[in-house]
């Protein structure tokens, strides 16, 4: 059971040609691995997670999944912004094929964002985003979760409560995540990768490739 | 970690069958949700809310039908030209609504293609069924209503559903081909309009082709909707005055538009570009 990554290649077209983002990233991910990607703006980090998730195929090579895989859980992606909290987890709840009551609750008490939970989520700031769509994606019951910056705007409160959380997953569930804050990356991850251009560099020891990347 | 507070446990995780139930399974669950979401988003959940879904067509038919029953004209086979004229309206407005909405329809959905489970086929046929479902319904509100008012039976109700499933269906491919054409170059969008709009005269929804020269019939019989159009009318005024359609030309041009439109979109999800 793992996450494998053969010889992805991701490409755009653009103005005169195309951009070569991942240039055949190998790579395999481990359940109860917690991975850091760092890299610097526009080096690919969301794009990695959206092939890695399956939301985009690469144009080259192959992504196997042998786990279930979060979406990639960053700023509203896969929510409905003109409907409140209460209906996107409704929504979730469906198409994951879950209970709709107990995934109401969980993502309620979980969140913590009170009365805002039945307002639209184009209502809510980042720090509550963060909290809705942590709170669906644990939810689920995800074997791998794809965080991509949605926690770092939480508060510290929220950031134990995410601890907790993955740590009684952890062993079975793994964490790959994209954040610029290496706080957090210390917090949650026990190795780190760094995205240049177009490859991942693998550091074992998480200091490490942090060093590395506020060198770049 | 004294102030984390209490952390509930998540709910517990289905049981999974095979995966060929399983992969149905999904593919319903995530339809339901998407239309569920989609009556959500359009209406909202205030007062009559989804009610509209219903109100609207047969509100811009009825409008229709007066406009043209006041003409005065007199109709072929004693028919009551309101009547005729609904019955007209209704399955085109079905029509227009399926394929003027198709080419946002993946757009207003994009971050929905973040989970993996939803494709673009399954927003498009969320949509469409919802269409459908309020175009079918308000021709049952109508059927109701002339046998209700003015004692009017339809001649063969089955052949009036069977047409709208087809008009469903066909609606459904053009549909995915439009989206995928969308998603490919935006342009077509702003084509799309102007087409559908240009091509009303010839959808057969406002005239019998009983009325018109042989040849002309012929020709406009090309058109698969025109088949649709006046089966409907055979099954609601049976033999007032002759019909003329063959279903058997319309499941061919169903399959051929469908598949085009699976294969078109299966293409244009690889190059659908997400932000």
């Amino acid at each position: 059971m793992a996450l494998i990554l053969e010889d992805v290649w991701k490409s755009y077209p653009v103005r005169g040609g195309r951009r070569e983002i991942l240039k055949g990233i190998n790579a395999v991910v481990e359940r109860g691995d917690a991975v850091g990607i760092l890299g610097r703006n526009g080096a690919g980090k969301s794009t990695l997670m959206r092939v890695i998730s399956g939301v985009e195929s690469p144009t080259r090579g192959r992504v196997r999944r042998e786990m279930s895989v979060s979406w990639p859980l960053g700023s509203g992606f896969g929510l409905q912004a003109s409907l409140s909290g209460a209906d996107n987890a409704r929504f979730i709840a469906r198409i994951y094929g879950q209970d709709v009551r107990e995934t109401l609750d969980f993502v309620q008490s979980f969140s913590e964002i009170g009365q805002y939970f039945y307002e639209p989520v184009k209502t809510y700031s980042a720090g509550m985003m963060g909290r809705l769509l942590m709170g669906l994606s644990f939810a689920v019951k995800f074997d791998c979760y794809l965080v991509d910056e949605i926690i770092s705007a939480g508060d510290q409160r929220f950031v134990q409560r995410c601890q907790t959380m993955l740590e009684d997953r952890l062993g079975n569930a793994s964490l790959l995540m994209v954040s610029h804050f290496a706080d957090h990356i210390r917090q949650y991850c026990r190795t780190a990768v760094v995205l240049r251009n177009g490859l991942l560099e693998l550091y074992e020891d998480i200091d490490e490739g942090i060093a590395v990347y506020q060198s770049l | 970690m004294s102030d984390v507070g209490f952390v509930p446990t998540p709910p517990a995780r289905r049981e999974r069958g095979h995966w060929i139930v399983e992969g149905l399974a999904t593919q319903v669950r995530v339809i339901g949700a998407l239309i569920m979401r989609e009556v959500q988003t359009r209406f909202g959940r205030h007062n009559v809310g989804f009610l509209w879904l219903f109100f609207e067509p047969l509100f811009l038919g009825t409008m229709v039908g007066l406009m043209h029953s006041a003409h005065g004209q007199s109709m072929p086979g004693g028919v009551d030209p309101f009547l005729f004229s609904l019955v007209g309206y209704v399955p085109y407005f079905m029509f227009r609504a399926i394929i003027n909405r198709a080419g946002s329809a993946l757009h207003s959905n994009l971050t929905l293609l973040f989970h993996r489970q939803v494709t673009p086929v399954d927003v498009l046929l969320a949509r469409n069924l919802l269409e459908a479902a309020s175009v079918i319904g308000v021709i049952v509100i109508i059927l109701a209503g002339g046998v209700w008012l003015a004692g009017v039976w339809p001649a063969n109700p089955g052949l009036v559903f069977f047409c709208l499933l087809l008009m469903f269906l066909l609606c459904n491919g053009l549909a995915m081909m439009v989206a995928a054409l969308v998603a490919r170059w935006e342009v077509a969008e702003r084509l799309v309009h102007p087409l559908t709009y240009l091509s009303m005269p010839l959808s057969g929804a406002f005239f019998a082709l009983h009325w018109l020269p042989a040849n002309l019939r012929e020709l406009l019989l090309w058109n698969p909707q025109v088949s649709l159009h006046e089966g409907i009318r055979a099954g609601i005024f049976g033999d007032a005055f002759p019909s003329y359609y063959d279903l058997r030309y319309v499941g061919w041009c169903i399959l051929v538009t469908t598949l085009l439109g699976l294969l078109s979109l299966r293409t244009a999800r690889r190059k659908l570009e997400i932000f």
